[in-house]
């Protein structure tokens, strides 16, 4: 079965965007190596907010991999570099579970999250955390979120302050 | 006068997505199974010996009120003979000498009561005291415990945290409980006096 990971960056009081949908604050580090993570995957499944934060910037898929976006606004006819559906990512994650390949990266955001959370269907949370306090944006999980214990399994600090946290979803 | 060599700390222990507790207030899910195997252990000699250095502690009326129900139920004082002010505009029961309840100015009472008498000062939460410490500029440093799991929902971190607050991280270790623990500088950029 492959995995549905769900790699974002936060805040440290867990938000993966500000209020206007801005990640200026997300710092990197040129120690970590992002290779064997894109090299892990070959899907990525990206939620309505996230794609249009995605068009905003330019960028209308992930090159080289199948891109799902989950919308009920958005026509597909105006986005063939993706496959645009019109569900809550459920049905659609439980049949790419199945398939054989690679990982499948959850690129965000939350509110993806918590549908496929909710159906058993995320395997792992990765975070980077970015050594900032936002007060307020878009949660990691939106409330109501089910309680939903993790393992550590690798942490990963680095000089500039990034913290990149690993955790299987315990079922 | 300040003793300039005092130190506000800021300590929680949150879900990874960023609650100190449920919305009734509840922390049942702080007491987590996880086994990270390349973790530190917790040896109850070294913390001890760590508590030790604390010279008091600050925290929000919830916070004591979860405190006295700990007690109640035979877990005990969490935090010993070591002075402890309440930040309380409410009448409470003060269960021992060490307890005082304080109502005022937050910055007068850091500032001028507790930098001039005690040196390692913690705030121990909730999120509205802890909150208000960092926007007033008054803590040194944050000491942040990422526990290994999602709430969903909750009482959030920081409450009213009107501007973002850089931070710099002075130090990380993950337990083998599974639970992070960051310590970080508070950045004082543009705060007056700091």
């Amino acid at each position: 079965m492959r995995r549905v990971r769900y790699g974002v960056g936060m805040s440290l009081d867990g938000f993966i965007a500000d209020l206007r949908d801005g990640m200026g604050w997300m710092i990197g580090d040129p120690g970590y190596d992002s290779k064997p993570f894109f090299a892990s995957i070959d899907t990525v499944l990206v939620g309505r907010r996230s794609y249009e934060v995605m068009l905003r910037h330019g960028a209308r898929s992930y090159p080289g991999l199948r891109t799902y976006v989950f919308s009920r606004s958005l026509k597909a006819a105006d986005y063939p570099e993706v496959t645009m559906l019109a569900d809550d990512g459920v049905a659609t994650v439980t049949k790419l579970r199945g398939e054989t390949g690679k990982d499948i990266w959850l690129s965000g955001g939350g509110e993806l999250f918590r549908s496929l959370l909710a159906a058993d269907l995320v395997d792992t949370v990765e975070v980077g955390v970015s050594p900032i306090l936002l007060g307020q944006g878009r949660p990691l999980l939106p409330s109501p979120g089910r309680t939903q214990k993790l393992k550590l399994t690798h942490e990963q600090a680095f000089p500039s302050g990034l913290l990149v946290l690993y955790y299987d979803v315990v079922r | 006068m300040t003793r300039t060599d005092s130190r506000v700390t800021i300590h929680m222990a949150a879900s990874l997505d960023g609650f100190i507790a449920r919305k009734d207030g509840r922390v049942d899910w702080l007491e987590t199974s996880d086994e990270f195997a390349g973790g530190d252990t917790m040896d109850p000699e070294s913390v001890a010996a760590f508590l030790k250095t604390i010279d008091c502690y600050v925290m929000g009326s919830r916070t004591y009120e979860t405190a006295l129900s700990f007690e109640a139920k035979g877990f005990g004082w969490a935090y010993g003979g070591t002075p402890t002010f309440v930040l309380t505009r409410r009448e409470l029961p003060r269960t021992r000498e060490t307890v005082e309840f304080y109502s005022g100015d937050l910055t007068q009472f850091v500032n001028d009561r507790l930098r001039t008498k005690f040196r390692t000062i913690w705030f121990v939460g909730g999120g509205v005291v802890s909150g208000e410490c960092l926007r007033l500029g008054l803590a040194d440093e944050v000491r942040y415990s990422i526990l290994p799991i999602l709430i969903g929902d909750g009482i959030p971190f920081f409450e009213k945290l009107d501007r973002d607050v850089a931070l710099h991280v002075a130090e990380v270790k993950a337990y083998k409980s599974g639970t992070v623990e960051l310590r970080y500088q508070v950045r004082k950029v543009g705060v007056p006096n700091g």
